[in-house]
């Protein structure tokens, strides 16, 4: 794919978004607040009733940040909606694609980081709003310039393993016309071993080693402790090297599934 | 053009009984009924040709559309397109090739044409110079220039239909597919995109294919066309033959001047020549064998009090439904 129609992509995703300004600022503050405000409240009760200060490694505050960044990441790297892909191919959209002489899945892969791109920028007025306004919260965290930068390269490489990982299961819908019930159960699973529901820190120590192999810690865990400062260089290298190995072996299958998927594809709607 | 020859594919479809006790009973046994989509299909088409696909709905036309633009893969035969096989989904191929739906918007809903249209033009890498022209006069000819900022979502339909026009033909395609381009349009944008469809035609020679289940369109359009029936070319040749070799019979009306009143008439032609099929006030209708015509005429000038007489072929569309029918 050439790098003027990459970057028309791009912006032509961005114009979309910007289309829609209202839907912009507001899923952007009502998603981040409720869910901030549901941990706030779990937390805070827990913290009470059991009489800690810190539970993990966690203080109240810091625990506060995580779970003030946990879910925008998670938001960022999923960008938008899951079942994209499958409902092209149910509603036969997936046509102009094969008809236009692109390739789906960079097309796919480049509208999924211009939205993850967009949604970072949300992201880091998150963190910006902090660090003027709440510095308490980041008083347990060594966030500096350098890890920023490292949490948005990280965050871009989450999005795209995320796409692929999420692109081949969708390609399921070729077969099962409705896949809505598998991408939800995709989607908690993911929530819940990648640390966007609960911080992998408070899994039980045993698991841990599990999860650091698994991919769902690196869609939103891995992208999140790099930008508050945790991930040691040698780490995050092993961490990127484990997010591109992961990358190749879905890539691997989609280019599978994609060939099979299109001998049953029937164009349905025209 | 295009060539294909021995084209068969085969649809399985799900089949579910209504009611509650099957919608259960589905959850764990399901029938499977197989559909002959495309049954040993044979044509080919040159280039600056408009052939008009037709047949009922289920005869097989869209499924040849899909396979002939790459979108499905055939289960026998072969295709060829400009020396392609669609389904290999070259981009050269794909580059030189357009689709055409009427019942499904291929712009994209939440941007104006324009921007779609910017889109379009690195996708098919066309220069810049050649976009601004092409798109100039594509909006121009089809009288969309002002619409061209408006979200696609916001235009009427015909003016959606127009814009997926220049959008199907900005990169100037040798070969064009267009599954019913006037569906849903007012009489005047039907007309407009007719109109615009053989302009373009004349200017730019490409091979086109049409289905369409408006007469009018094939009538206005298609100097030869491809009657399918359950999946099989039934009739392939020029339209104005399809009367003469599928009509064996015409019709000879007449007027009677106003001597003749309304009073009963006598035997007015013998079986032979052929049989009164409709009658009202003064204005008589005969069926008569395409070869008897003239005698039959001859006859009723004879034993009638005439003011007018016309020998008319059945209609087009009515020949072409019977065949599509009975074949």
């Amino acid at each position: 794919m050439n790098l003027r129609l990459t970057q028309q992509l791009f912006t032509m995703e961005i114009r979309k978004a910007f289309a829609y300004r209202t839907d912009f600022w507001l899923s952007f503050a009502v998603s981040t607040l409720a869910q901030f405000a549901v941990a706030w409240y779990l937390w805070k009760s827990i913290f009470t009733y059991t009489g800690k200060t810190t539970i993990g490694a966690f203080t109240f505050s810091s625990l506060m940040f995580y779970y003030l960044l946990a879910p925008v990441i998670a938001r960022t790297v999923y960008s938008g909606n899951f079942g994209d892909i499958a409902s092209e191919i149910y509603q036969g959209t997936l046509t102009r694609y094969l008809i236009y002489p692109v390739s789906f899945f960079r097309y796919k892969l480049i509208v999924h980081c211009a939205n993850a791109t967009i949604l970072l920028t949300q992201l880091l007025m998150i963190i910006a709003v902090v660090k003027l306004f709440i510095p308490s919260l980041l008083s347990s965290y060594h966030m500096s310039p350098f890890h920023i930068v490292q949490g948005i390269v990280t965050t871009l490489a989450a999005a795209v393993l995320y796409f692929i990982f999420s692109s081949w299961l969708q390609l399921i819908a070729f077969w099962a016309d409705q896949v809505w019930s598998l991408t939800a159960i995709i989607r908690f699973i993911i929530g819940l071993l990648g640390g966007s529901l609960l911080p992998i820190a408070l899994f039980p120590e045993s698991m841990q080693p599990v999860l650091k192999v698994l991919p769902f810690s690196y869609f939103a865990h891995f992208p999140l402790q790099c930008f508050l400062g945790n991930i040691s260089p040698a780490e995050w290298i092993t961490g990127m090297g484990m997010m591109t190995l992961w990358s190749m072996l879905f890539c691997g299958v989609y280019a599978i599934v994609w060939h099979r998927g299109n001998l049953s594809y029937t164009g349905v709607g025209i | 053009m295009i060539s294909v020859t021995d084209l068969s594919k085969a649809f399985y479809i799900h089949r579910k009984e209504p009611g509650f006790v099957n919608s259960v009973k589905s959850l764990f046994i399901r029938r499977k009924t197989t559909v002959q989509a495309l049954d040993r299909v044979s044509l080919s088409i040159g280039e600056g040709e408009i052939v008009g696909l037709i047949g009922s709905n289920g005869a097989g036309k869209t499924t040849l559309v899909k396979i002939l633009s790459g979108i499905i893969h055939p289960d026998s035969g072969s295709v060829k397109v400009m020396g392609y096989n669609p389904w290999q989904r070259k981009n050269s191929y794909r580059s030189a090739i357009s689709l055409i739906m009427g019942q499904k918007a291929q712009l994209w809903w939440d941007l104006p044409a324009a921007d779609c249209f910017l889109l379009l033009r690195e996708i098919y890498r066309i220069p810049g110079k050649e976009y601004r022209e092409r798109l100039d006069f594509l909006a121009t000819t089809l009288a969309v220039t002002g619409q061209l900022t408006t979200q696609i979502r916001r235009l009427s339909l015909g003016e959606r239909m127009k814009m997926e026009l220049i959008a199907a033909l900005l990169h100037n395609p040798k070969v064009v597919f267009l599954d019913e381009p006037t569906i849903g349009l007012d009489l005047t944008a039907q007309k407009a995109i007719r109109s615009f469809i053989l302009s373009y035609r004349d200017r730019h020679r490409p091979a086109m294919i049409i289905t369409s289940h408006y007469m009018e369109d094939i009538r206005s359009l298609c100097e030869r066309i491809v009657i399918l029936r359950n999946g099989a070319v039934v009739y392939d040749g020029a339209l104005a033959r399809v009367v003469s070799d599928h009509a064996p019979r015409k019709i000879i009306k007449v007027r009677m001047d106003d001597a003749a009143g309304s009073a009963e008439l006598p035997d007015l032609l013998p079986p032979r020549l052929g049989t009164l099929v409709g009658r009202e006030d003064k204005m008589l209708e005969f069926s008569v064998e395409r070869t008897m015509a003239a005698e039959a005429a001859t006859h009723l000038l004879r034993r009638l009090p005439v003011e007018d007489l016309t020998i008319n072929e059945p209609d087009i569309g009515t020949v072409i439904e019977s065949i599509m029918r009975e074949g």
